[in-house]
């Protein structure tokens, strides 16, 4: 059992936090919560998390310790839409046709949040791996 | 619900760094003063959307509510970049 885990048990025993703070700063220091449902899709069938990390390999094909992970809740882009759908018309205009002049047609408020939560059930499907020769990326939700 | 640690962790090649568990409480309580100044001048112009565009601007009320929920929904974020030499971890969790 390492240090860290041991000292917020330690705290958790002592009454110093509370067992939901715990269970918090075990998922900080990187213990896995049990059970969760991290790992799987949430309760409502949609994904939680996005996932992208990119490992590179030595020419031997050695894992390197050069590693990015990154790990964005979806819940903010949920979040995002909803902050869009507020914006006022001539804003949404302007970000329109700012996405025009870059070739995506694209209209805001056409977003909405059925149809993002269809887009978040298809996003399960996801995967994108890439595999270069020294590197590999992937992308997929969870 | 608004993240409530933020974790950041950085080492340099030397094996110095520092990890560092920081309760955003205290930064919510260092801005509420912030924030109760600005209160007033976000009234005013409130108001003032709400004279411009009538019942349209009173949408920019609905604007608090989305914007703690898009700082709730960081909660959760990790970043996580590391090398032979260093390593950087934020999380919010």
């Amino acid at each position: 059992m390492n240090e860290e885990r041991m000292k917020i048990l330690s705290m958790l025993s002592e009454g110093k936090i509370t067992a939901e703070e715990a269970d918090r700063l075990l998922d900080a220091v990187g213990v896995p919560a049990v059970g969760k449902g991290d790992h799987g899709v949430g309760s409502d069938g949609l994904p939680r998390y996005l996932y992208v990390n990119v490992n590179s390999f030595n020419e031997n094909g050695e894992e390197k310790k050069e590693n990015v992970n990154i790990k964005v809740p979806m819940a903010l882009i949920k979040a995002g839409v909803n902050i869009a759908s507020l914006m006022p018309e001539d804003v949404q205009g302007e970000i329109n046709k700012a996405m025009n002049e870059k070739g995506v047609k694209f209209n805001l408020s056409d977003i909405k949040k059925e149809n993002l939560d269809e887009f978040l059930v298809a996003l399960r499907e996801l995967e994108v791996n890439v595999d270069g020769e020294n590197e590999r990326v992937r992308i997929y939700c969870q | 619900m608004l993240p409530v640690i933020m974790r950041l962790k950085v080492k340099n090649e030397e094996g110095r760094g520092v990890n560092l568990y920081i309760p955003l409480v205290l930064v919510y309580l260092l801005l509420l003063p912030f924030v109760l100044i600005v209160l007033p001048l976000g009234w005013w112009w409130y108001n003032r959307a709400v004279e411009k565009e009538g019942s349209a601007g009173k949408t920019s009320l609905k604007l608090i509510p989305a914007v703690l929920t898009l700082l709730g929904s960081l909660s959760g974020t990790e970043i996580e970049i590391k090398d032979k030499k260093s390593e950087v971890i934020l999380k919010l969790i």
